[in-house]
């Protein structure tokens, strides 16, 4: 890593992991497999592999005690973003424990919490260089989406759970979080939370609404929503 | 030194060049009596040699050549005098449709003079940056031109700016900062759009002052917009890429959006709209299919698809959608597409398709 080269990576770590001459990587002392997974955690969340980040990440991050604080800041500097994408945050406990991550990460937790979006946006706006250093800022990125799917159900509950919502009502909060947008683009956000099947439903275009399924669940959690795409793929 | 001895890569000297003309004397006798010379190069109405305007041309190194002679290769200053050139007395003149097909050789052959010497310096920056302008703009306003190949501006484009950002990276290194590097890198992070192994290596190198340079602000952007929400586990496949369309395509056309950074992201309309195809298509209902008449709450007019995904007129946007197999209907009120049902397998379209081109310049040219 140092090198900047990830591209060599690869043929190291197939050599570890599928290479038949060496023992299997968890024979290794603790310590070297703690190390191991983190680096390969970190190479998939490179390559956008994020299902095997997670588990490598989270093997490191139980079992990582020798260096303390310092390795697990760095390695819940990934992994937090990684369960962003599944719409899960950080207990607070894990917060107070790591002031510097919840300095990186509280307000997007809470954004994603709510669903609110403008505090998702200025945090994403305030927190662009230090999150450009580590290398997750576009990832965080791809939490928006959690973050509006979320924001539409709050809607959809105040408006008292109807089967036709419409577009107008998304704008308003959209506008709210200070996206002021036209419905063609509030379609386009809508569009891509079925298509992406965080919401349950068609856009009615030329009448200007959402059909919601009729069953009262038309939103679907983002876990499941990741778990089924990873099925799928 | 004895050229049968083994030396250290190290103590290698590199070659300078020493010639003060556009094109090297023997290649200019050479071609005149080969017959290559282009119009723009012989004495009008002759088939001689114009020793004042002939340009050296580029020549892939073949196993087999001679190594170059300082006589063949021209030092900065002298290809600087070339480029400049090409660009006031034939791009300017000829324009650049005419030109392209010579000056996109020509400019091939600064770059490799430059590699030859082993220059990566302030004045390979200063060479390299013009280049890199005049494939992003090839790349976009020739792209319905039957003779020129969008891809093969692309590839071209690209090269130039991976030398860019490594002239860049190495100045940085020894404290030197050249005034347009957001610029390049900005076009570098809108070339690249869908590598992600790019982009993650280049947010962790970017300084702080190019980082908040607007162009890279507007650069990001649009990056964004266009990665907007990609499925988590979607790995690197970049044709399931969805967009923020209805926003993508506004930003592109604001006055605010640097013209050549318009043209930079035009080379991934394609990707983008298929992406927005495939989004309403999955997300828009469409009305009974079993009755003719489309409910009139339920019409997606196609008037509206062109404008939100940035077409030309409603035309443009009926080829696409009959591309990708979307039956389009004819209604007193305006033209209606059936979208909302599934179509057939994914298509790609072909970069260098007409329809993609003329919306563009219309927008962006006279705003």
């Amino acid at each position: 890593m140092p090198l900047g080269s990830k591209n060599m990576c690869n043929s190291t770590r197939h050599a570890i992991t599928k290479g038949t001459e060496l023992p299997s990587i968890d024979l290794f002392p603790i310590a070297d497999q703690v190390t191991f997974k983190y680096y390969t955690g970190v190479l998939a969340f490179f390559e956008e592999n994020y299902a095997v980040a997670e588990s490598e990440l989270s093997f490191a991050f139980d079992r990582c005690m020798v260096g303390g604080a310092d390795a697990e800041r760095l390695i819940l500097s990934y992994l937090i973003p990684i369960r962003f994408l599944k719409g899960c945050y950080p207990h607070q406990d894990l917060f107070t424990k790591y002031p510097a991550m919840e300095h990186l990460y509280g307000d997007f937790a809470l954004a994603i919490r709510r669903g609110d979006l403008g505090l998702f946006d200025r945090a994403f706006d305030r927190l662009q260089r230090p999150l450009c250093r580590r290398g997750t800022w576009f990832t965080v990125e791809k939490a928006r989406e959690v973050v509006i799917a979320t924001m539409m159900k709050k809607v959809w509950m105040l408006e008292n759970s109807p089967t036709r919502l419409p577009l107008t009502k998304v704008q308003q909060a959209l506008r709210l979080s200070g996206n002021d947008s036209d419905i063609p683009e509030v379609e386009c956000v809508v569009a891509n939370l079925i298509d992406k099947g965080f919401v349950r439903g068609y856009i009615a275009h030329q009448s200007g609404m959402i059909v919601l399924a009729a069953d009262g669940r038309p939103f679907v959690a983002p876990q499941t929503v990741a778990a089924a795409s990873r099925s799928a793929s | 030194m004895d050229p049968a001895k083994k030396y250290d890569l190290k103590d290698a000297v590199d070659i300078v060049g020493d010639c003060e003309d556009m094109c090297p004397e023997y290649e200019r006798h050479e071609r005149e009596y080969q017959n290559t010379l282009l119009t723009l190069e012989k004495i009008p109405g002759t088939e001689f040699v114009d020793h004042a305007r002939a340009v050296k041309r580029y020549k892939r190194s073949a196993a087999g050549d001679e190594k170059p002679l300082p006589c063949d290769l021209r030092p900065p200053r002298v290809l600087q005098k070339t480029m400049d050139y090409l660009i006031h007395e034939i791009i300017a003149v000829h324009g650049v449709e005419d030109s392209h097909s010579f000056v996109r050789d020509r400019f091939r052959s600064i770059r490799n003079d430059l590699t030859l010497q082993n220059i990566r310096g302030e004045e390979a920056v200063k060479l390299h940056e013009p280049i890199a302008r005049y494939h992003i703009l090839c790349a976009h306003h020739l792209c319905d031109v039957s003779t020129v190949n969008a891809a093969q501006e692309v590839e071209q484009l690209r090269k130039t700016l991976l030398s860019l950002m490594e002239f860049y990276d190495e100045l940085n290194a020894a404290n030197i900062f050249m005034p347009n590097e957001a610029e390049f890198r900005a076009y570098h992070v809108l070339a690249h759009a869908y590598a992600h192994a790019v982009q993650i290596k280049f947010e962790k190198s970017l300084s702080p002052a190019v980082l908040h340079h607007p162009y890279m602000q507007i650069a990001l952007q649009l990056r964004n917009y266009l990665y907007h929400g990609r499925r988590p586990d979607e790995g690197l496949r970049a044709d399931g890429a969805r967009s923020l369309h209805g926003r993508l395509f506004r930003l592109i056309a604001a006055p605010t959006t640097p013209y050549l950074l318009a043209c930079c992201i035009h080379t991934h309309f394609v990707k983008i709209r298929e992406a927005a195809f495939e989004a309403i298509n999955a997300s828009y209902c469409c009305g009974n299919q079993e009755k003719d008449e489309v409910h009139i709450g339920y019409r997606v007019y196609v008037r509206d698809l062109a404008e939100m995904l940035g077409f030309n007129d409603e035309d443009d946007c009926i080829i696409d959608l009959q591309y990708y197999g979307v039956e389009v209907r004819e209604l007193p009120e305006g033209r209606i597409a059936k979208i909302g049902t599934r179509v057939g397998g994914k298509k790609t379209f072909p970069l260098e398709s007409e329809y993609l081109h003329s919306w563009f310049v219309r927008r962006i040219a006279n705003p």
